[in-house]
């Protein structure tokens, strides 16, 4: 018999699922693992513009077709963003310029 | 339209350029505005922009409406600001991108 490419960690990399052989046997055959879709990582949301799949159809892909290209792009979801650039905007760019050129 | 008016310094806060800063140029109509960075000062290309997508900011510049990028890089850098732009382009590698 060849040697197992998954070796012990089998069980860890990879899902089992029964299935029943012509012979009646029940085996179980090892497949890749479902992977989760991205959440934002400040509400939880599935995000959007983003793709999932097993390592191999992924590295196929373009960086732009996993991933909105924007700033935090494939980490928050564009409502966070959003929220984020404001408060930014808001703590530094109004503090550190002087309110004398300020709002008429 | 408030605050938001020509010559205003804004932050752009979606899409590809949120988080930079941009100079409203031109009012188009309530919900529109033309911006430019410049581009080659902060990487925001001359531009129609919905001002849902604007946070103002304390300053403005005094330039005509529909000015040119020249025009608005000369108008900035009399003022405090613009050495902070620059700061900003070269943290991030050059303003272009």
């Amino acid at each position: 018999m060849p040697e197992d490419p998954f070796g012990p960690r089998k069980r860890l990399k990879k899902r089992r699922v029964a299935v029943r052989t012509p012979g009646g046997r029940t085996v179980y055959h090892y497949r890749h693992k479902i992977h989760g879709k991205a959440k934002c990582a400040r509400c939880g949301r599935p995000l959007t513009g983003t793709r999932t799949g097993p390592r191999s159809v992924m590295a196929k892909l373009a960086k732009s077709e996993k991933r909105p290209n924007r700033p935090y792009g494939g980490y928050l979801c564009s409502k966070c963003l959003r929220d984020l650039m404001i408060s930014r905007a808001i703590s530094a760019g109004w503090s550190a310029m002087s309110p004398a050129g300020g709002l008429a | 339209m408030g605050v938001i008016e020509v010559g205003r310094l804004c932050v752009k806060v979606a899409g590809r350029e949120a988080g930079r800063k941009c100079i409203v140029v031109r009012i188009i109509d309530k919900n529109f505005v033309e911006i430019t960075g410049p581009k080659e000062l902060t990487g925001v290309r001359r531009r129609r922009a919905n001002v849902k997508h604007l946070v103002p900011l304390p300053i403005k510049l005094d330039i005509s409406e529909g000015a040119s990028d020249e025009e608005v890089l000369e108008a900035l850098k009399s003022t405090a600001i613009y050495e902070e732009l620059v700061r900003e382009a070269k943290s991030r590698g050059g303003g272009a991108s």
